[in-house]
């Protein structure tokens, strides 16, 4: 997603080596769900391994974030919950006759910090009932909704709540508006 | 084994229903913005159920985890995707479909 503009980071620090360690152990970890007890497997293993984390922490170097184990199973359930009522919502629009559609353009204010979790944010809203992200600038995002209604503000904020759940973030109090 | 064979079939056909659903939609919707809506999340849907499915008759864990990744990583693209053409659609000025009143 673009418009997003990171701070310059630093090319090498220790933290470096410590995050590409970490990445390590997370991509064999998939490694290893993918072929289980099978040992003589790593031996395309082992270098893919590397290189999958090699390339993570140069595309990625950055994450000021920790995941909160709790927030994350909450924010799957909420997810599987809310894609499958998106889906039956789009299903049944599509295959009712009269076709219910009332479509706009409408955009928030974003109050998730810049980085992973903006991103899974915008990512789950395209996958959540009536709701598509066509633009992200730096402090708000404009959505396309296939039924306009003061609900969807409460919904995104809904699903912003998760979001920031699971990354172990405190959203600032939202103002009191209208 | 009975039972996890109609459970499976079951979820193939309610995965069939959605993808369906969603090829009904790229078809009568009225504009870009919300045929990308039909797309996505419809079949997101779908490729779940199947995914869910096939699971059930996954012989090992490896292969139920595989599954479940090809199912994460799908949505990662298709979340992606969605927003790109959005978003290009967008910055040309598209506007979206409205109703006429009549």
């Amino acid at each position: 997603m673009t418009a997003v503009t990171h701070p310059a980071r630093p090319a090498h620090t220790p933290a470096v080596a410590g995050r590409f360690i970490a990445r390590l152990a997370l991509m064999a970890l998939v490694w290893l769900g993918m072929n289980g007890t099978d040992w003589s497997s790593w031996l395309v293993g082992g270098p893919v391994v590397f290189a999958a984390a090699w390339v993570s922490v140069r595309l990625l170097p950055d994450t000021r974030w920790r995941l909160s184990a709790g927030g994350a199973i909450a924010f799957a359930g909420f997810f599987l919950r809310e894609s499958l009522r998106g889906g039956w919502d789009v299903a049944r629009r599509a295959l009712s006759p009269a076709l219910p559609l009332s479509p706009a353009i409408v955009c928030f204010p974003l109050h998730l910090p810049p980085g992973s979790a903006r991103l899974l944010f915008c990512g789950a809203i395209s996958l959540l009932p009536g709701t598509a992200v066509v633009a992200i600038t730096v402090g708000s995002i404009c959505v396309h909704v296939l039924d306009a209604s003061p609900r969807v503000e409460e919904e995104l904020r809904e699903l912003e709540d998760h979001v920031a759940g699971m990354f172990g973030l405190r959203l600032p109090e939202p103002e009191e508006a209208s | 084994m009975i039972v996890v064979d109609v459970l499976t079939g079951v979820l193939l056909l309610a995965a069939l229903f959605f993808f369906v659903a969603g090829t009904v939609g790229l078809l009568r919707f009225p504009d870009l913005y919300s045929r990308l809506h039909a797309l996505t999340k419809a079949d997101n849907v779908g490729l779940g159920l199947t995914v869910l499915a096939l699971m059930l008759q996954a012989e090992n864990w490896p292969e139920v985890f595989k599954l479940g990744l090809i199912w994460v990583m799908v949505l990662a693209a298709s979340a992606t995707i969605c927003f790109l053409i959005g978003n290009e659609a967008y910055r040309r000025g598209q506007t979206p479909w409205t109703r006429r009143s009549p």
